[in-house]
């Protein structure tokens, strides 16, 4: 047994010797992956600050960002509204990826992805309770009250899920609990939408599409330390992971208490999802899309090298698309998610093609 | 079906018991009652009592109240140097503003709830459809360079013209409006309504950044005239208020030259078909159901529904036909969607409404849809119920708000 | 029931010479102990004893669904043992967290696994996860392990390949590769031969009984080919569903009939000298006689079996190739005592056979001293105008038998 460095240092040299195991060509694809993938979030934070319908000359940015300018425009652009979004779409983008990794992982369902254990569906449901029953009746609600019930609608139905999934001791059952209670929330907010006026329904709907817009400081001050830490804590659980890529029977047998590593894995990825669709709505695609890219595009399924490039892919993908909402028919922005499964579901669909003929 | 938390309902009661006793005297036109008998506008002007916006918080007393016959939704106190102190009825809270003249210094030791307005308000960001025909009205369209939508989407050629020519803006939708556009040039002053209770965090971004917030409540009030009263509250804003003193004064006028005119004893009914094929229909207390019955026509639904706060009941198409399907005459909502052109377009809705009698006698009408957008002509709609009720073969049925279907 | 019986002694390398009696056994690798196993509460196999020195190789057998998977999965602690207990070196097994399990117990499943781009390295790399650190990350000492049990696996030329695309055979030595690199006390295979060719169910078991010999594992697998548990296995336990019904050394469980018995064997019968299965003897009197011996005659026989054709045969010699096929297969066998010249009685008899039969096969062409009295009956054969042939294939020709 080796002796446990300290965690960061071992976290680092582990990233590297994981790929050092075999195959100089697959460590040097990992590099290489690692390397496009931090180039591809730098250039995209830079268009994320640089871009958008009001110009900026690029050469006042650095005296904005890092200078003492405050109070102008341009800076209050950059600081007020592009800033916190584009940190929002990292962190939640970088989550949701790690999210729908996880339960893809475990149901060993490529196209499992963070909502499929009835997330979004509790969320809205709380959701169009506080807007069609309180904010519909005309009172006052604060947008961290619609945070809070979106998150607590979340993670209801996860609890609820998993209440139900442990009477029956069966993997299948997990799915068939989201599923049913995914539907159960639907068809009470369906309810409860019958009664509700034509303006309550389209703000509805706007939520549900996913959201970056109006992101505030505030907010990025809560969903960054959860999504960080549970992201943290998803790495450190990539050896029973690995170990559970080979079959339940196989990771049982090295050891891994399969007990509470599903109890871990679920409430993690629940976590994760919880908290993007409470600050930005359900985004969709980004957590069913990434996983499958990042594997396709450094070949490998090893934890501990998908995790950190899961999340560093769904950062990417999630910047990319938000941009694209906000710009591409400006000042209408488009519905994040219509733009993110135009550009996921092509994703899913190739590589599904690419399965069936190598199987 | 509501569950409002308790406690805010109490709370909201507590504070409309306390408004309504500051605004002492304060009357509305009685609601027809449904056994037809008309009722009018019998008009009192109303004694607004002064300190209705409460207290300013440095000690200083209002001198005069602005005065208001219909609307409860506000209330404006004057004080020295005409500074106005504004509330608005929230539902369950009060927003107060306080107007100040360009030329005076803004009182110091105010109450910390009132947001500060700068006269002019030369810049404003009007989210509300509604409102900005009010605007028009007063002759005040330069004030808004933010619109609420797309010129393409106005009926209004006034307004059109003004987007057209770029002196208003288009910032995208109210739920997420281009922040950056908004920043650059930065609005006076939002204009929203209360579709922005349910995204909250647009309010909240638009405050954080330096732009205030009014939300305008008139769809809340009751009367037709309440709502048009608003304009005054549109002219205090854009300095123009003595233009919507005249402009309210003329619509009280041409709505007492309509329901003067007497009941007819014709009954009509108005809904729509919403999207799942059910019916919408409109309550008797609802606004348009009082000026069908100011403008001398008999209201014929009666049902109130599960929720007293909403406008409108949803039933069934055979529930609805049993009720009303004698009713003299049909308006068909035409806001939303595709209206109907045409009679057949309309019985195509639903089996059953080419049973109604109004349908069989040729007089189903539906609002057009520029009738959204001007609020501020709510005289004319008047008018045109009139000309409906009175209508025979050979009269313009192409009016201005209202077409009758063939 | 039968009592347990200890396993006999391996000759192993290691430091610790193996005792021979049983009970408390310094080195005892595993024992059970009046274990029960079965689903849900209910047992399905009862009073399980077992007593196992390190590096023995114990096959499981028994028809379908007699609880082979049940004992294993149970072993494996994957079901809970009704009751009983396990102890792993002296340690008992349900005292044991999975972590400490895992370094003493190894499997290979026969689960249709399918990672995804997961090379033969890594798979073989997961063997590892029980003595590498947080992050399961290989130090120098794993990675020599791995390469070691690759190597006698005959794996390591695999190495980069992607698990999903390589043959069965060649996945099964994988994964005991990976069952290898967790450097266990005891493996346990379930089923490790069954989808394999036969080239690779030999190799696969050749180096299972290597590993146990020269490693002290304790091997424990279920088998469906009796011929292989036979040959290969120290020690071997019969389930049929109810209960353990045999145990010990292949000796005493593959002798004369036992096996007929336990597996219900109607239409045929386990030969345990070498091994086999053979069909049952074609019923009714027999029609055509046949000479053999010394091996010549088991394709004739074999051929005559498949068309259902009763034959008799003679005159062999017991301990003869022919002799042990013909008593499974023949109607009428006449024998001579081993290396005994041919009598006249057991002429006799062959005659009286033969004249009954429609035809004569013989398979010899040339016959030696000690059973040269068949050509007598060859030539008695043919002077009485009986039908003789040399072919089987003839034959059809003549009874309008089709092969």
């Amino acid at each position: 047994m080796r002796g446990a460095d300290s965690a960061v240092g071992l976290a680092t040299t582990s990233l590297i010797d994981a790929s050092l195991d075999v195959g100089d060509r697959r460590t040097r694809r990992h590099v290489a992956c690692f390397i496009l993938l931090g180039l591809a979030l730098i250039v995209l934070i830079g268009l994320n600050v640089a871009v958008g319908s009001v110009a900026i000359p690029l050469t006042d940015l650095p005296g904005l960002l890092f200078g003492g300018d405050t109070g102008s425009t341009a800076t209050q652009i950059v600081w007020s509204i592009r800033l916190p979004r584009l940190v929002a779409a990292l962190v939640l983008g970088g989550g949701l990826a790690l999210s729908g990794f996880l339960l893809q992982t475990f149901f060993n369902n490529p196209i499992a992805g963070p909502f499929v254990l009835g997330i979004s569906s509790g969320a809205k449901l709380m959701v169009s309770i506080l807007m069609v029953l309180v904010a519909g009746a005309g009172h006052s609600v604060n947008s961290a009250a619609m945070i809070a019930a979106a998150f607590v609608g979340a993670l209801a139905s996860m609890g609820l899920v998993m209440v139900l999934a442990s009477k029956v001791e069966s993997m299948a059952m997990l799915i068939v609990a989201g599923v049913m209670i995914g539907y159960i929330c639907s068809a009470i907010t369906d309810f409860i939408i019958t009664f509700a006026s034509d303006a309550s329904i389209a703000n509805l709907h706007n939520w549900s599409m996913g959201s970056f817009s109006g992101t505030s400081w505030a907010n990025v001050q809560i969903m960054t330390p959860v999504m960080l830490v549970a992201s943290v804590l998803v790495f450190f659980l990539a050896k029973p992971i690995g170990a559970y890529q080979l079959g339940e029977h196989y990771a049982h047998n090295m050891g891994v208490n399969i007990r509470l590593f599903r109890v871990a894995l679920v409430l993690l990825s629940s976590l994760l999802a919880a908290c993007v669709t409470a600050f930005a709505g359900p985004v969709s695609f980004v957590g069913i899309a990434v996983p499958h890219l990042i594997r396709w595009l450094f070949r490998t399924a090893k934890p501990l090298i998908v995790i950190p490039a899961c999340f560093l892919g769904g950062a990417v993908f999630c910047l990319g698309c938000d941009l694209i909402a906000r710009t591409a028919f400006a000042p209408t922005e488009i519905n994040l998610s219509s733009v993110t499964a135009v550009f996921g579901a092509p994703i899913v669909i190739i590589i599904m093609l690419r399965r069936r003929r190598r199987a | 079906m509501t569950l409002p938390p308790v406690r805010r309902i109490m709370v909201g009661v507590g504070l409309v018991l306390a408004s309504a006793l500051a605004l002492s005297a304060c009357s509305t036109a009685p609601i027809s009652s449904p056994s037809g008998s008309t009722s009018t506008t019998a008009t009192v002007a109303a004694s607004v009592a002064l300190g209705a916006s409460g207290d300013l918080g440095n000690g200083w007393k209002p001198d005069h109240a602005l005065a208001l016959q219909y609307a409860t939704g506000f209330s404006v106190d004057f004080y020295q140097d005409d500074i106005a102190l504004i509330a608005i009825n929230e539902g369950d809270a009060t927003k107060r503003y306080i107007l100040v003249p360009e030329s005076v210094d803004t009182p110091k030791g105010i109450a910390s709830d009132i947001t500060v307005l700068r006269q002019p308000l030369a810049s404003i960001y009007d989210a509300s459809t509604p409102s900005v025909s009010m605007f028009a009205a007063l002759d005040a369209l330069d004030v808004i360079s933010y619109g609420p939508q797309e010129a393409d989407a106005w009926h209004i050629p006034a307004i059109k013209a003004q987007m057209t020519s770029g002196k208003m803006a288009y910032p995208g939708k109210y739920s997420a409006p281009d922040y950056e556009m908004l920043v650059k040039d930065k609005p006076d002053l939002a204009l929203e309504n209360s579709m922005i209770l349910q995204a909250p965090e647009v309010r909240e971004k638009l405050e954080s950044l330096g732009v205030p917030v009014l939300m305008e409540r008139f769809s809340y009030e009751n009367h037709p005239l309440g709502r048009v009263e608003w304009i005054k509250l549109l002219g205090l804003l854009s300095g123009k208020l003595g233009k919507a003193e005249e402009v309210f004064a003329d619509q009280i006028a041409k709505f007492e030259a309509v329901s003067d005119l007497g009941a007819t004893g014709k009954t009509v009914v108005f809904f729509y078909i919403n999207s799942n094929g059910g019916v919408t229909a409109w309550k008797a207390s609802d606004y348009f159901s009082q000026m069908i019955t100011m403008a001398g026509g008999d209201y014929g639904f009666t049902e109130t529904g599960d929720d007293p706060a909403a406008a409108t009941v949803k039933l069934e198409m055979e529930q609805f036909y049993a009720l009303v399907k004698d009713a003299d005459y049909i308006i068909y909502n035409g806001a939303l969607g595709q209206p109907p052109t045409q009679l057949s377009q309309f019985t195509d809705l639903n089996p059953l409404l080419k049973d109604f009698q109004a349908t069989q006698t040729g007089q189903v009408w539906t609002t057009t849809k520029v009738y959204y957008q001007d609020s501020a002509d709510l005289a004319t709609m008047m008018t045109d119920i009139r000309a409906m009720l009175t209508w025979s073969d050979g009269a313009d049925d192409q009016l201005k708000f209202l077409r009758r279907l063939s | 029931m039968v009592r347990s019986l200890t396993a006999p002694p391996v000759a192993s390398t290691g430091p610790s010479d193996p005792d021979h009696g049983s009970g408390a056994d310094a080195t005892a690798a595993f024992r059970a102990t009046q274990l029960s196993v079965g689903y849900d509460g209910h047992p399905l196999i009862d009073d399980i004893d077992l007593d196992l020195e390190p590096g023995t190789v114990l096959a499981l057998i028994g028809p379908n669904g007699a609880g082979k998977s049940t004992i294993l999965k149970t072993i494996a602690k994957y079901l809970a043992a009704i009751h009983g207990a396990i102890h792993i070196d002296q340690r008992c097994v349900a005292d044991m967290t999975n972590r400490d399990l895992a370094r003493k117990v190894a499997v290979v499943l026969t689960d249709g696994l399918k990672p995804d781009l997961m090379t033969c390295y890594d798979i073989v790399a997961t063997g590892r996860y029980p003595h590498t650190g947080r992050f399961g990350v290989l130090g120098p000492e794993d990675r020599a392990q791995v390469r070691q049990a690759m190597d006698l696996l005959h794996a390591w030329e695999l190495r980069d390949r992607d698990f999903g695309q390589i043959s069965d055979g060649q996945k099964q030595r994988v994964l005991i590769a990976r069952a290898l690199a967790q450097e266990p006390q005891i493996i346990v295979l379930d089923e490790p031969t069954a989808y394999l060719d036969v080239r690779y169910k030999l190799e696969l078991l050749a180096i299972l009984r290597q590993m146990a010999k020269r490693r002290g594992i304790t091997v424990i697998m279920s088998l469906h080919e009796l011929d292989m548990a036979q040959k290969i296995a120290d020690l071997v336990v019969v389930v049929d569903g109810k209960s353990v019904v045999a145990q010990g050394p292949p000796s005493t469980i593959f002798r004369g009939g036992r096996i007929d018995q336990i597996f219900g064997l109607t239409d045929g019968s386990y030969d345990p000298l070498f091994g086999s299965l053979e069909f049952g003897a074609p019923v009714g009197d027999p029609e055509v006689f046949v000479i053999a011996g010394g091996g010549s005659g088991i394709a004739t026989y074999r051929a005559l079996q498949q068309r259902a054709v009763p034959f008799a045969t003679g005159v062999l010699h017991e301990a003869d190739l022919d002799h042990h096929l013909a008593m499974r297969l023949a109607s009428r066998v006449i024998a001579e005592p081993a290396f005994e010249p041919i009598s006249d009685a057991s002429l006799d008899q062959a005659r009286q056979s033969m004249a009954t039969c429609r035809a004569v096969i013989c398979c010899l062409d040339q016959f030696g001293t000690i059973n040269a009295r068949n050509q007598e009956l060859l030539d008695e054969a043919r002077s009485a105008g009986q039908t003789v042939l040399t072919d089987v294939s003839q034959l059809d020709q003549v009874l309008g038998t089709r092969a």
